[in-house]
């Protein structure tokens, strides 16, 4: 359906409710573009943002997989950051990847969802974990190349739990365990943590209230080797930088 | 689904039973938006379903921004 000049509205509505085609004119959509953004923005032009070259992926509050969970939870949603993930690593002008954690876990499939697809990205990648990197979390702090734990912040360690009406075989502990393994091996194969060690973080009895686990605080997460190294946003930024310049910095040397 | 996590779960599904969500879905210029409707004809964006991964980028088109139920305004150039 073509539009008639003489009747044209100052901006061209996009929606269709009941999905018929618009055809619009291109030509008069860029000549209206400077009249449209008057209207709606107060302003003829856009200021032209130029792709950065680092971008920031944060990952907070709970992980919604597929379920949405009631609205007081404050959610990450990955089926938003996936394809997000996707355009970083397609997009020629997009460097590398930050991705900053502050997060208490959430649902096991799209926490190793996006933990799989940031270690598979060829873009380089530096997580930083603030405040805490719970559970899941674990996985998408060491799914990047380089990851870096604030000082002050906290990491969770502990089994996965199975609510709800569980039949008394064995068999529902082998699939536990099964499940338990999927996030063992994600974990040990990405850092520099042993399997007995981690197995032993996650199953000490004294040291949470109301589960079995370990917390680790900043450091102690790096001395077991989970972490990379203590730092903040400075040293993540210069890191992440180092990685896709390595000509840049003087004297960085290999990756550990 | 496994929810793993440090928060208690009767604490992260409270309020299950009482989620009512009515979306309209709105159709842009090759994307489609899931949209919670509020009230002033605002709505709440909740997904975003396209196949061009670039979209997802776009800060306005990010869930949770206000979409017009109108006109479904958007801030893209050229697309």
């Amino acid at each position: 359906m073509k539009k008639q000049t003489s009747e044209k509205p100052l901006v061209e509505p996009e929606v269709q409710h009941d999905g018929e085609e618009k055809k619009t004119n291109i030509e008069e959509e860029q000549k209206n573009q400077p009249l449209s953004n008057l209207t709606t923005l107060g302003q003829l032009n856009l200021p032209q943002i130029n792709e950065p070259e680092i971008h920031t992926l944060s990952i907070v509050g709970q992980i919604e997989g597929h379920v949405v969970l009631p609205p007081k939870n404050k959610t990450t949603k990955y089926e938003h950051l996936i394809p997000q993930l996707v355009a970083i690593e397609e997009n020629p002008q997009i460097k590398g990847l930050l991705v900053v954690l502050n997060t208490v876990g959430g649902d096991i499939e799209a926490g190793l969802a996006i933990a799989e697809m940031i270690s598979s990205m060829t873009k380089p990648s530096v997580s930083l974990i603030l405040g805490g990197g719970h559970s899941i979390g674990v996985p998408i702090a060491v799914a990047s190349d380089y990851s870096l734990i604030a000082e002050t912040a906290t990491m969770t360690i502990h089994p996965i739990r199975l609510t709800g009406l569980v039949i008394g075989v064995p068999q529902t502990y082998e699939y536990l365990d099964k499940m338990q393994d999927r996030v063992i091996k994600f974990v040990t194969r990405h850092s520099n943590i042993s399997e007995e060690k981690f197995r032993e973080l996650m199953f000490e009895t004294g040291k949470l209230v109301r589960d079995v686990g370990s917390v680790l605080v900043g450091e102690a997460a790096v001395e077991v080797g989970l972490i990379d190294e203590v730092g903040g946003l400075s040293k993540a930024i210069k890191k992440l930088k180092s990685l896709f310049n390595p000509s840049d910095i003087p004297g960085a040397g290999g990756i550990q | 689904m496994i929810h793993y996590s440090i928060i208690p779960d009767d604490i992260v599904f409270s309020g299950w039973d009482e989620m009512k969500k009515e979306y309209v879905e709105l159709q842009g210029n090759g994307y489609i938006l899931i949209v919670e409707p509020g009230d002033w004809g605002e709505g709440t964006l909740v997904q975003l379903i396209s196949t061009n991964p670039q979209l997802f980028l776009q800060p306005s088109l990010q869930p949770g921004n206000k979409i017009s139920l109108k006109t479904g305004l958007d801030f893209q150039q050229g697309n």
